[in-house]
């Protein structure tokens, strides 16, 4: 706990600002745990909420607010939602929940504290003590050891969104138009999932007539699904021996 | 230069007073105009034409029993109404109600505090405020209570989008989050001298889409499929009662004078109106005046659309803001970013030609809605195909969409047109 | 002024169009084939015009003296409505010629881009001059060249490939082939990558694609398990590959690869922070590429999704896989050279033995080609530890001979799976080669590819690979490398003595082949055999693809 101590008097200058961080830091590590353990998966989904608004508030704490309340908007608002919509829909009940056996929660221990130790240990020295020039007490330029990195964000009243949208349209172009790829997919992919009835077939005489038509398939556990079919020619398909 | 702490505290107060001042009179507006509606005569034994029954309702629901069913999730279920009324609270922080007032030397906005992302805020509060319906109907632990949670939960993350798409058409005509900015933007006269700049002009389609979609976000008539007396008892609210049905009756309402606030400060100028040549210490509250106008305007559309319209069919819900509403928006934002372009390139158009255009484009939108397939005949279609399950065959259909009820896809009922 | 603008007017970048012109060719036309698919019944409203926009745009392009561009666009333009009026009523086909043809448009944009950013006016010593374009985002270098080679070809080879076995397993649904082309268009995106962000992004374009492809066949349940499994197993490792992101970027504070690498050479740069961003990257790309232990999943995804969807996953993610470790490694991590050459080293060899054994060990032709594929993921890591343009090229190398070699397996199995129900066993084979000697010539010769046996393409890419990882001291790995490669010839080759040399079961149905695959087996099994024989061609290419953008 004296790390985020030093961390908060690192990060932020006034008394405000490191109470405030303080709050969200104990509240957001103390929901991201709750995550975890909660037997209930429906408050385990609520805490999860709880963590995503104490991490907005971290960073509004930053002095960044457009990502915070985008944050809230984007996690808090829509996808958390739509987690909970499916598990309420599903109406899963506690009894699903996988049970994890006693060597595998065993390794994710192991291999949790492992991960939290290191990066507890590759922050703890460079970012916190005087030799980093995050502490704003060290000689930036000579004893700066350890650079303390970050965007060159531009102070703004923008609260952040004319600098993301500058680098988004300049710098990271090619990045942000592949993302809209990947939203096409994804879509294409929730479409492919969910629909029930696929894009009929053109050849309607052949196949829309018969529910309940064997296909010649050679997959049984495909059978009974003629929906699936675009059309239902074969071009090359006769089967004829290779040799 | 400091600020002395009551300057804040006043805001607050003043704000919030006004807030629920507003909210009390809806209710009690909506009740005495829905009544007139069915020739009836509305609450009119308290006080001067019955103004006082909400408070006097408010005081039944306070002392009321506040029965708690053994089956539900306690802790959920007392949290869910508070969340609703929090979010709503919230979201009017950054909507500032009038000009710049000056009282003992300081001068301050009627806000309380003018966030440099503040249409983003109110945006982020009300996806916030699904939380309240949502889990409410799932801590009820009740079908009825459950289905209107996850009705609404859809409806609310469906239409944010299109809201969200319609603000953004907005941001990109001020190039400003901040709302003071989108205010002052809208101050001056628009492109024809005497008309004011109001964004509701040069962005119709967006408003269009942003009012259609507040109904639905408010959770009101004729898209309160949430509650849906006739279909799910009450809805979400089913097990609710005494304060904690209260405070989801004022949630609900209180959301109606947000999000009337809201589209007032976006699309009609917020407080701006003639001041009539008053001083500057009291144009500001001139300012009031005008808000309050324009807000209780659209409040009255609240209530005429509760008195005058049945309630839409759930797939007919979706359908029209999937495929109406956010292709609408979507195309919109593009528009108007490259008249946003088109100005900073090249100088934009002539005044006559924007209004053209505008008229345009909000005739095309009135044309395409109007002869649009969906949602009728797309929802139409759907029976066909999907919805209606044929005879003997449970699996061809009938449990295909969950949030319809079920069998009674038609409400006979409501549909019946003048 | 009637805005309120409070920012000044962004000053527009320049694109360079032409460093992406093959992903652009094969984007427009995956969105034109969605639509085409979309609007059952009146196609032409989607073909005329987007055919109008094509040949408007490469006519542009020809007259902007830019040729080739201009060529592909106007083909691409004129052959869209004249297949919609071919097969009007025949949409996989249709969707099929639509992005076969695209992917040879989009091969012949990358020989064009090839020879714009060769240097020595085709002489034998031409070298790749590697470009950076779009503010660093993208880098066209010997890796790009090479990725975008080996997936469009596999792309184009398994279109065919799968086009009657869809059909035969009434799969074959209109969004496919678009999707196909989407992956395609993620790995040649994840090929050039040269940030963080870039990589990222693209990696997660063609998983989704394959995730969903996956689970085409949603009424089996191994394709849905293979699905789910591969989307778990992946998202987590997304997440790990993106968290390990995150921590190298608050080491150096940069995201573009080439500033990392420089940052990490710098004494004054934090290198635990680093270390754990590395290790943590080096377990994603590990899944991805499905190097022991990260493993897991391949087997049952590779066996449970369509066939023709495992040899595209098998033969071009690895490719592009590979080609993100290689540009992450060799670009942005040579400062932790000390670090990570041994980690890899190790992991190289566990997944080569690891593979290798379990291989062994399966009766299921699909699961078999599964461990095989992780061996060979074990291979080309040993180019990539070697770190030297030699194992640069080498692995590049390897990859795509692994890349025609598996592919051709795969056709095998689609075409004896066709008639024989969903598995492929090892008892199912016996006897093949006297029944059907063509299917079983060419299984056997791919097999004997992946071998690594002359005189075909397996041999040599596995000679460039070893021979760069003895040159690099790395001996001890490449005696492993033999072993490994020892005790898979045994299993690939029991599997052509099952099929020569046992008799046939009469009841078994023959192997049967359309004709697209009867084409996309034979244009494989004769890149196995071309690049066996003449391997120099391709080999000077590689070799000339070493240099990178730094």
């Amino acid at each position: 706990m004296t790390l985020l101590a030093q961390a908060a008097e690192v990060t932020a200058g006034d008394t405000a600002e490191v109470t405030l961080f303080w709050v969200f830091a104990v509240l957001g590590l103390g929901s991201a745990l709750a995550v975890i353990t909660l037997r209930n998966i429906v408050h385990g989904a609520l805490m999860l909420v709880l963590n995503f608004l104490a991490i907005a508030g971290l960073y509004l704490t930053l002095q960044s607010a457009f990502l915070s309340i985008i944050q809230v908007l984007v996690y808090g608002g829509a996808i958390m939602v739509l987690f909970l919509f499916v598990i309420m829909l599903l109406g899963v009940d506690n009894d699903d929940l996988l049970q994890a056996d006693g060597r595998n929660r065993l390794l994710a221990i192991i291999g949790g504290a492992l991960l939290a130790g290191a990066i507890t240990f590759a922050f703890v020295g460079p970012y916190t003590s005087a030799a980093s020039i995050c502490a704003e007490e060290a000689p930036a330029a000579a004893a700066g050891q350890y650079d303390c990195v970050g965007l060159d964000y531009e102070e703004d009243d923008g609260a952040g969104v004319a600098f993301i949208g500058r680098s988004m349209f300049t710098t990271y172009t090619y990045p942000f138009e592949l993302s809209a790829l990947l939203l096409t997919v994804a879509t294409i992919g929730a479409v492919i999932l969910a629909r029930r009835r696929d894009l009929t077939p053109e050849d309607e005489d052949e196949v829309v007539g018969d529910e309940r038509a064997e296909p010649t398939g050679a997959h049984p556990d495909d059978r009974g699904d003629p929906d699936l079919v675009l059309e239902g020619d074969d071009a090359g398909a006769e089967p004829r021996g290779e040799g | 230069m400091e600020t002395p702490l009551w300057v804040p505290l006043l805001q607050v107060v003043v704000i919030f007073t006004y807030y629920l001042l507003l909210t009390a009179l809806l209710i009690w507006a909506e009740r005495r105009v829905v009544a007139r509606m069915q020739s009836r005569l509305g609450p009119n034994r308290v006080g001067p034409f019955g103004i006082l029954q909400t408070l006097v309702d408010g005081v039944k629901m306070f002392f009321k029993e506040d029965v708690t069913p053994g089956m539900v999730n306690k802790l959920i279920f007392n949290i869910a109404p508070i969340v609703g009324v929090v979010a709503g609270f919230l979201s009017i922080a950054v909507i500032p109600i009038g000009g710049e007032v000056t009282l003992f030397g300081e001068t301050f906005t009627l806000v309380v505090s003018d966030l440099n992302v503040g249409v983003l805020w109110v945006l982020a509060m009300g996806s916030l405020h699904v939380y309240s319906t949502f889990l409410a109907g799932w801590a009820s632990n009740s079908p009825y209570p459950l289905m209107g949670g996850i009705r609404s939960s859809a409806q609310m993350v469906s239409y944010e989008i299109a809201q969200g798409l319609a603000v953004a058409s907005v941001f990109i005509y001020t190039g400003s989050l901040r709302v003071s900015d989108i205010v002052a933007a809208q101050s001056g006269s628009g492109f024809v001298e005497g008309v004011p700049g109001w964004y509701a002009i040069p962005l119709f389609p967006a408003f269009m889409v942003f009012v259609i979609g507040m109904v639905a976000e408010a959770g009101r008539p004729p898209f309160d499929l949430a509650e849906a007396e006739g279909e799910l008892v009450g809805g979400f609210n089913t097990e609710y009662s005494g304060l904690r049905f209260g405070m989801f009756m004022l949630a609900e309402f209180m959301s109606v004078v947000t999000m009337s606030a809201i589209v007032v400060t976006l699309f009609l100028g917020g407080p701006a109106g003639p001041t009539f040549g008053a001083p500057d210490a009291v144009a500001g509250l001139i300012g009031v005046f005008w808000f309050t106008l324009k807000t209780a305007l659209f409040i009255f559309l609240f209530i005429l659309l509760r008195g005058a319209l049945p309630r839409y069919r759930y797939d007919r819900l979706m359908n029209l803001g999937w495929k109406v509403l956010i292709p609408v928006a979507l195309v919109w934002t593009l528009v108007t970013a490259g008249m946003v372009l088109l100005e900073q390139e090249q100088g934009g158009f002539g005044a006559g030609l924007r209004l053209t255009m505008a008229s345009a484009a909000g005739v095309i939108l009135l044309w395409l809605v109007a002869t649009s397939r969906t949602p009728r005949d797309a929802g139409d279609r759907a029976d066909h195909h999907e919805v209606a399950p044929a005879p003997g065959d449970p699996a061809a259909g009938g449990d295909d969409d969950v949030l319809a009820t079920h069998g009674e896809d038609v409400p006979r009922t409501e549909e019946v047109s003048p | 002024m009637f805005l309120a603008q409070a920012t000044e007017p962004l000053e527009i970048p320049e694109v360079a169009w032409s460093s992406f012109a093959p992903e652009l060719a094969l984007t427009a036309a995956a969105l034109v084939l969605l639509l085409i698919a979309i609007a059952k019944g009146r196609q032409q409203l989607v073909a005329v015009p987007a055919a109008v926009v094509s040949l408007a745009a490469g006519i542009w392009l020809v007259t902007q003296q830019l040729v080739v561009p201009g060529g592909v666009a106007i083909a691409l333009g004129l052959a869209l409505p004249a297949l919609v009026f071919a097969f009007p009523r025949r949409g996989s086909l249709v969707q099929a010629w639509g992005a076969g043809l695209a992917l040879v448009g989009a091969l012949v944009l990358t020989g064009w881009q090839y020879l714009t950013v060769l240097e020595g006016g085709g002489t034998e010593v031409a070298t790749i001059v590697p470009q950076a374009a779009l503010a660093g985002a993208l880098a066209n270098d010997g890796i790009a060249f090479f990725t975008r080679i080996t997936v469009y070809l596999t792309g184009l080879l398994v279109v065919p490939i799968g086009y009657g076995y869809l059909q035969d397993r009434r799969i074959n649904r209109a969004e496919v082939e678009p999707l196909l082309l989407l992956a395609v268009v993620g790995m040649a995106a994840l090929g050039t990558a040269n940030d963080l962000i870039t990589l990222f992004v693209a990696l997660e374009v063609l998983s989704l694609a394959l995730y969903v492809l996956a689970g085409l066949a949603r009424r089996d349940r191994r394709s849905q398990e293979a699905s789910l499994k591969y989307f778990v197993l992946g998202a987590v490792a997304s997440a790990i590959l993106l968290y390990g992101m995150a921590l190298t970027y608050v080491a150096s504070g940069e995201l573009a690869l080439p500033a990392i690498g420089s940052s990490l050479g710098l004494v004054t740069t934090d290198r635990v922070v680093a270390t754990l961003g590395l290790a943590l990257i080096t377990v994603g790309l590990g899944f991805k590429v499905a190097l022991v232990p990260f493993h897991l999943w391949t087997p049952d995804v590779y066996q449970g999704s369509p066939t023709n969807v495992t040899a595209f996953m098998a033969a071009a993610t690895k490719a592009a896989g590979f080609a993100a470790i290689l540009r992450l490694y060799l670009v942005a991590f040579p400062g932790l050279q000390g670090l990570w050459v041994p980690v890899l080293a190790v992991l190289a060899a566990l997944t080569m033995l690891y593979g290798a054994y379990l291989a062994l060990v399966q009766r299921d032709l699909k699961r078999m080609l599964a461990y095989s594929s992780i061996t060979h993921a074990g291979y080309a890591t040993i180019g990539v530890v070697a770190v030297s343009d030699a194992g640069l090229s080498g692995t590049l190398w390897y990859l795509l001979t692994y890349a025609v070699s598996t592919l051709g397996a795969f056709a095998c199995v689609i075409a004896i799976e066709r008639t024989r129900g969903g598995e492929v066993g090892l008892l199912e084979l016996r006897g093949l080669g006297r029944t059907s000697p063509a299917i079983a010539g060419i299984l056997s010769l791919c097999l004997l590819s992946l071998a690594g046996l002359p005189p075909t393409a397996g041999f040599v890419g596995k000679l460039v690979v070893f021979q760069a990882g003895v040159q690099a001291g790395l001996t001890w790995l490449v005696v492993i490398g033999v072993l490994s490669s020892v005790v898979a010839a045994f299993f690939y080759l029991r599997i052509a003595g099952t099929m020569f040399l046992e008799d046939a079961d009469p009841a078994l149905p023959l192997p049967a082949a359309s004709s697209g695959l009867t084409v996309g087996t034979a244009v494989s099994a004769a890149l196995v055999v071309f690049l066996g024989i003449q391997p120099q061609l391709f080999l000077q290419v590689a070799d000339s693809a070493a240099a990178l953008v730094r």
